[in-house]
């Protein structure tokens, strides 16, 4: 016991290497690829560390300066999925469900129950997540575990469900996209394409989406995202024009930094995820199966660029303007199209019933992505995330959108 | 031996373009060709293509003809899916032995 809380209080930089050696040296890699990717992973999290002290240190004074100028209240700072992603790949429980979730997938394809193949190992950390919601939550190891077996089953089985949608408007037979932050809002995006649908006069209009994203489609752009909010902010944060340009150049570049860093993360989760993916396929030869893979397949879709272009204006209004929300919109702008997939799919494509749909799905996250600031800030220290002293709240838009494990955490929370 | 250019486009620019880009490096290296592959975004593709001026895109998600700057474009899926890899790496390699 003592070893392994030596272990876990070295940080991810030091854990995870060590988790990602042994799952390598358990799916047969060899030492030397094994190590090297463990590894990657951590100077992953060395370079992830990196930016979101630049981040922080930027960016929590000029909110706090928000506050006192302007009764802005948008003290919770959206670090975006990246980080995100990197707290729940920094949790324990890390590597009880990379196993369990390949085996409850092996069992329901083989039980008919599914039939989704996940070979989307990256995005395991959605269900790492889940469970760490629910164990920081209850303080208990073992509901967090189940926790992650109960948002895989209902992931899988929203995966088949929405299978038709992907080979009919994103003409991608045989795909399917177990998605977390995205699948989670299918059937809400579905009902209300239905409800639009019965509505006179409404259920005829439509928008061109090409131009739109040639017009405006620069400003979807990472850097140019962070180069005008970094903006605006100092402005907002009352700024002299030398602190607003530094803060404009600063945000833009962890826009553009951030996902540079990921990568990194993930080239050393490459060689794990092919293991899992060789693993999955030779136990089903020949078998019929939806391959899993992540939504990022499918966003390029002009009618889904189109919308989360114009979601980017109307996501910081209702930021403003939502009494009690308390996130300030920032890194997961850059992400908008995995949330609002399915305010798009289900009209094939309809740009104005995307925006409609896609702003009742962005107040729920606003909401959530709030709700859930304290304990993914708990998380972020829990697993010895650096950040500067005086930094209020964390969370993400993705967080937000983690509908499923929310329900699942607003449920369990009844009983804490 | 000429190094041709490959940009590898998917939604995020990270996660599954990161694959594509690997796979696309490894099968075509097999096949005896110099490729340097860089990957971008789906919304930096229309901004990316004029400055790097790829030979040829490997997209893992849509993307628009006229961000292509009439770039041809190869669907990278297969190196994400596993199915049908080698044929699409033999296209590929196909085509840009037919620019040289």
């Amino acid at each position: 016991m003592q070893i392994i809380n030596f272990i876990l209080n070295l940080g991810p930089t030091v854990m995870m290497p060590i988790i990602i050696m042994l799952l390598g040296l358990l799916f047969r890699q060899g030492f030397p690829r094994a190590f090297r990717s463990g590894l990657t992973i951590g100077m992953g999290f060395a370079g992830i560390f990196l930016v979101i002290s630049m981040l922080t240190s930027n960016l929590s004074p000029a909110t706090q300066a928000m506050v006192i100028n302007w009764g802005l209240r948008l003290d919770v700072m959206d670090v975006g999925w990246p980080i995100a992603a990197a707290i729940s790949f920094g949790t324990p429980i890390v590597p009880a469900v990379f196993i369990m979730g390949l085996f409850i997938n092996i069992l329901m394809l083989s039980l008919n129950w599914t039939k989704t193949m996940d070979i989307d190992l990256w995005n395991y950390w959605h269900f790492i997540f889940s469970g760490a919601l629910i164990m920081y939550l209850t303080d208990s190891v073992i509901l967090g575990i189940i926790a992650s077996g109960i948002t895989i089953v209902i992931i899988l089985k929203l995966a088949d469900w929405t299978q038709p949608y992907v080979a009919k408007v994103f003409d991608m037979p045989g795909i399917s996209l177990p998605h977390t932050e995205s699948v989670s809002w299918a059937p809400l995006g579905i009902l209300l394409n239905k409800v639009i649908d019965k509505i006179p006069g409404i259920n005829k209009i439509d928008i061109n989406p090409e131009k739109i994203q040639e017009r405006f489609g620069v400003f979807g752009e990472p850097m140019l995202i962070g180069l005008v909010l970094g903006a605006f902010i100092g402005v907002l944060a009352g700024y002299t024009v030398e602190g607003i340009v530094k803060l404009s150049v600063n945000m833009a570049a962890v826009l553009f930094l951030m996902p540079r860093m990921v990568r990194i993360l993930m080239e050393g989760l490459l060689p794990l995820s092919e293991s899992g993916r060789e693993y999955l396929s030779n136990r089903f030869p020949g078998k019929e199966v939806f391959i899993g893979l992540d939504a990022a397949v499918v966003i390029g879709h002009p009618s889904v660029m189109a919308v989360c272009i114009l979601m980017i204006p109307i996501t910081l209004l209702l930021a403003a303007v939502l009494p009690g929300n308390r996130i300030l919109p920032f890194t997961d702008l850059a992400g908008l199209p995995f949330f609002l997939l399915w305010a798009v799919a289900p009209s094939k494509g309809n740009v104005f019933r995307g925006l409609i749909i896609s702003t009742i799905f962005m107040v729920g996250i606003l909401y959530i992505a709030t709700d859930l600031a304290p304990v993914t800030t708990l998380m972020a220290k829990q697993v010895n995330f650096p950040f500067p002293e005086g930094t209020a709240a964390i969370s993400s838009l993705d967080g937000g959108a983690h509908l499923i494990p929310y329900i699942l955490f607003k449920f369990v929370e009844i009983f804490y | 031996m000429k190094t041709f250019r490959i940009l590898a486009i998917c939604g995020t620019g990270i996660a599954t373009s990161t694959v594509a880009a690997e796979k696309c490096k490894q099968y075509l290296t097999k096949r005896g060709l110099k490729v340097e592959v860089v990957e971008c975004k789906a919304v930096e593709a229309s901004g990316k293509i004029p400055v790097y001026s790829p030979h040829v895109v490997v997209a893992t998600t849509p993307v628009n003809e006229s961000a292509l700057h009439g770039t041809k474009k190869f669907s990278g899926l297969p190196f994400l899916t596993g199915v049908g890899m080698d044929k699409l790496a033999d296209e590929i390699a196909a085509y840009l032995q037919s620019l040289e």
